[in-house]
């Protein structure tokens, strides 16, 4: 029997197949499967919307230009979170040599929570309404003050639900290095966040 | 910043558990392994503490809001697809027995296998190696041999005449009849021999 991540391969097998026969159609469902997660993941790594957007752009740009060298038997998830990944740090890396590496740190900055408030169609789920609003900055301010290699294992973890084998695939790195980072990612956090988590869990 | 959840680092005991915090509260470790943090846990009120923020820490960070793309992402985006071509060559379809069978191969299984399967050829080679200067040898001897050519020879000639004067193919059994004829007779000069 197969597993529901095996059954989700299987279904992403059959469209990349298909996009690799030149079916646009096919290509356009890989799209609409992936864009959302794609774009949340690299939104939450370079903390800039227009950007992320057009970086979400650029990872199907990609995609599609080289789906023909894409392994049918490999995973179209880790794949395209690759090319993602790949992508924000080209970007982390140039805005290093253009902007102050201070701005890019300061989580706190009220215009970049502007900045965020103004992102369209974030989620509006009800029950999301009764979290306290604080908190939510309070850790989105904590995630991007950590060490981008921190970050972006936590984000495949926790935010995008990436396996730790699927995580060391995307960042082409030991199992075990995975599961450090993502250890001291969540210690980071809990530390930065200790004062305001009594009376929870 | 403090990299690490240690409050008391000199206790061996917390270290251990706290090691373990991250993936204790994914579920990933054994039987044993949870059930020594949930001991270590039950005797020890600051890393329980520490164990319960952690466990809120993830859940906040995965219950944060999630973001989408704009309405006019699909449309900018095949814009942009109209003007780039995929590169390469288009893969040859797979066959179905091919797919089939590749989905009953699971990947991980796959993935094992691989070095084995380099293994056992590396071991086809070696063990070639090894043993081709043996079979050599073992023909040269064959060949040389003055004892096995007078042995074999008037054997086999003996067979094969027998075998030329049945017919086969009127009597299928003719052929054993022809074997037992040569056997019979290389026991006769054996026992000539042994007389003599």
């Amino acid at each position: 029997m197969l597993s529901a991540a095996g059954n989700v391969m299987h279904a992403d097998s059959a469209l990349v197949l298909r996009a690799q026969a030149n079916d646009r159609a096919a290509f356009n469902e890989i799209v609409l499967r992936y864009k959302g997660r794609i774009f949340n993941y690299i939104y939450r790594t370079i903390r800039h919307a227009a950007d992320a957007e057009d970086l979400t752009q650029e990872t199907f740009v990609r995609a599609y230009q080289s789906i023909r060298s894409f392994q049918v038997r490999a995973s179209l998830n880790t794949w395209l979170f690759r090319i993602a990944t790949n992508l924000c740090i080209d970007y982390v890396r140039k805005q290093k040599t253009h902007v102050p590496a201070e701005s890019l740190s300061c989580a706190a900055d009220e215009s970049e929570q502007d900045a965020q408030r103004d992102i369209p169609d974030a989620a509006l789920d009800p029950q999301r309404l009764l979290i306290d609003k604080e908190l939510t900055h309070r850790v989105e301010a904590a995630l991007e003050q950590l060490p981008e290699k921190l970050r972006t294992a936590l984000l495949l973890y926790d935010v995008e639900g990436l396996s730790y084998e699927e995580i060391a695939a995307v960042l082409e790195c030991p199992l075990g290095t995975v599961k450090s980072r993502i250890f001291h990612a969540r210690a980071a956090l809990r530390d930065r966040l200790a004062p305001y988590l009594n009376g929870m869990g | 910043m403090a990299m690490h959840l240690f409050r008391d680092p000199q206790h061996t005991g917390c270290l251990r558990a706290q090691e373990r915090l991250s993936e204790y509260v994914d579920n990933r470790l054994s039987a044993r392994q949870a059930w020594e943090v949930e001991r270590h846990l039950a005797a020890c009120p600051a890393c329980a503490q520490m164990a319960r923020e952690l466990r809120t820490t993830v859940a906040l960070v995965r219950d944060l809001p999630r973001y989408d793309t704009g309405e006019d992402f699909m449309a900018r985006l095949h814009a942009r697809l109209d003007g780039v071509e995929p590169t390469g060559a288009q893969p040859r379809p797979m066959g179905l027995l091919a797919q089939r069978w590749r989905w009953l191969w699971p990947e991980r299984l796959r993935m094992a296998l691989r070095p084995a399967s380099g293994l056992g050829i590396a071991a086809g080679v070696i063990l070639t190696l090894w043993a081709m200067p043996h079979l050599l040898r073992e023909n040269g001897n064959r060949s040389m041999s003055p004892v096995g050519t007078s042995a074999v020879t008037p054997e086999a000639l003996h067979y094969s005449v027998a075998l030329a004067a049945s017919d086969p193919f009127e009597d299928p059994a003719a052929a054993n009849l022809a074997a037992h004829a040569v056997l019979k007779s290389v026991q006769e000069e054996s026992d000539a021999k042994k007389a003599h």
